[in-house]
């Protein structure tokens, strides 16, 4: 398996590949010597159409996956071993991630939609027969930017809002007490 | 099995509107009966709990008409495709206006969601109402069952109808009216005070124009469509349906009297179903007919899904009904009764 390169389509290799062998073949069939079918197997006219989008798409989503994977289990022993409050690296690590789920979702979803080019409905119906013909491409780029504009102004307002929920902070820690045995404090946070 | 799910996609549709409607009158008439910053929280507050979920009736609608109907899915949302559209962003804008008032303690914002709520609410119920009337009217289907329609041409119902025309807008208009006098019952039914005597007699003016609009509507429906009576005179029980809408009428009338505000909403209720029911029977078993050849018309036979489908789907769709019934219940038990707002500054409530 490839953790990360970058896809060349002249050749049809990766370039620059930092591999694992193997582990492909037991991820995708619980076997460490099966066989996994690469896209050169498949007849060119159904694949998608942006493959090195879609690769980074795709490694974007899975390595970011895998890093929140981590970082929870450390916070998370941290947080049983009652030491996450007084980590302040952990805590910087934690403040600093918070761009990245959206940045996951996102690549994710483009992922889904990309990856499953050319076909609306695998193997039954491709896109170029699912789209309404009666919808002029007027119409279409009319209604894109509507939701682009709109999407825009939501977004500022969200960023606004969530800027001044960041800026009022938590709220001041309680007067401390002797933690009770086998309760885990709760967040301070409103 | 393709008219029980017509009759499922109608009683669906009926329930949004019954639901949703009295959100959009409230909506409405928002700006017009809640003066004070304390009014329009307290009518915030009455839809609150509930607006969301009554919307999703009209996303289950459309959902169950994909599953039962996708032909005509697929031609509807083709053809209607940037009117539906815009529904979609005014029901966006409604929700902002609603979910975002109370963010910021700002007077020009919380004027500026009341404007946009208030707005979206209008074109909205006006826009459901030119929607219905399209489909009693017709649209220009072709032999493949699709079609494209402008959002104007010379507002003449013929052959180059648009989605607007003299018909549509004015069963719009009527739409508009019924869920004002809808949305101020609900008021009425949710608030005390000012605010209750204002939307009560909101409601107590408007009721000649709603009669007056409903008898233009039936006109001009037998005009442009004199098919629909076909299938009351094929099944004459069918003639209890406007039994219904005249007894609703006349009961709204008499419960704005009495000061009866359950009454009068409940009245408003069986006036809207009754109206809607009606339509459906007399469209049944078209489902969008063509101005163009009636044979090219749309009706449940020619639309439906396979059978094995609908079979399997009326058996699932009847445990979601059932959840869908346990929490609609639910949440109107838990929110019964009337909305108070505290005086001054509050939290993150409306």
């Amino acid at each position: 398996m490839v953790i990360i390169g970058q896809p060349n389509m002249v050749t049809q290799t990766i370039d620059n590949p930092i591999m694992v062998p193997d582990m492909l073949s037991f991820l995708t069939y619980r076997r460490w010597n099966a066989r996994v079918h690469g896209l050169n197997e498949f007849p060119e006219t159904d694949w998608p159409q942006n493959i090195p989008l879609l690769y980074f798409a795709y490694h974007i989503m899975v390595g970011l996956g895998t890093m929140f994977i981590a970082v929870m289990a450390v916070a998370g022993f941290l947080l049983w071993r009652r030491r996450l409050y007084g980590s302040r690296w952990m805590l910087w690590v934690l403040m600093l991630m918070f761009p990245f789920p959206y940045v996951a979702n996102t690549a994710g979803w483009m992922t889904a939609e990309m990856g499953r080019q050319p076909w609306l409905v695998y193997g039954l119906m491709r896109t170029e027969e699912g789209f309404s013909k009666m919808v002029s491409a007027g119409s279409a780029w009319f209604t894109f930017l509507g939701f682009a504009g709109m999407y825009t102004l939501l977004s500022f307002l969200f960023l606004f809002l969530v800027r001044r929920e960041i800026e009022h902070g938590p709220e001041p820690m309680p007067t401390p007490e002797p933690p009770k045995p086998g309760r885990l404090e709760p967040m301070g946070v409103k | 099995m393709a008219t029980i799910w017509f009759m499922i996609v109608a009683v669906m549709v009926a329930m949004y509107v019954l639901l949703d409607g009295f959100d959009l009158g409230a909506g409405a008439v928002h700006l017009l009966i809640a003066k004070t910053d304390t009014d329009r929280r307290t009518v915030l507050r009455a839809i609150g709990p509930v607006w969301d979920g009554n919307e999703v009736w009209l996303l289950a609608a459309g959902g169950t008409l994909y599953f039962a109907f996708p032909l005509l899915y697929a031609s509807s949302f083709s053809g209607f495709y940037l009117p539906l559209i815009m529904v979609l962003w005014l029901l966006m804008l409604r929700g902002i206006g609603i979910e975002f008032r109370h963010r910021l303690h700002d007077d020009l914002w919380a004027s500026a969601c009341d404007v946009i709520f208030s707005l979206s609410s209008v074109l909205l119920a006006i826009f459901f109402g030119a929607a219905l009337a399209n489909v009693v009217r017709g649209v220009p289907l072709n032999a493949d069952g699709y079609f494209f329609e402008p959002l104007w041409t010379d507002f003449m119902v013929g052959t180059d109808n648009g989605i607007l025309d003299w018909y549509t807008v004015t069963i719009g208009v009527l739409a508009l009216v019924t869920l004002v006098v809808h949305g101020s019952l609900y008021l009425a039914m949710k608030t005390e005070g000012e605010l209750n005597t204002r939307a009560r007699r909101l409601a107590s003016a408007l009721w000649p124009a709603q009669v007056l609009l409903s008898g233009a509507g039936l006109v001009a429906t037998i005009y442009v469509r004199p098919g629909v009576v076909n299938n009351f005179l094929k099944w004459p029980i069918g003639f209890l349906i406007p039994l219904v809408v005249v007894a609703g009428l006349l009961y709204l009338f008499v419960a704005g009297r009495r000061k009866n505000d359950r009454g009068a909403f409940l009245a408003s209720c069986g006036y809207i179903a009754g109206m809607l029911v009606g339509s459906a029977f007399a469209l049944y078993p078209i489902v969008l007919p063509a101005t163009t050849d009636p044979n090219y018309s749309l009706t449940i036979y020619n639309t439906a899904t396979g059978a094995h489908g609908m079979q399997v789907g009326f058996v699932w769709f009847t445990f979601g009904a059932i959840l869908a019934v346990i929490y609609f219940v639910f949440i109107y038990r838990t929110f019964r009764g009337k909305v108070h707002v505290e005086q001054g500054a509050s939290g993150h409530e409306y």
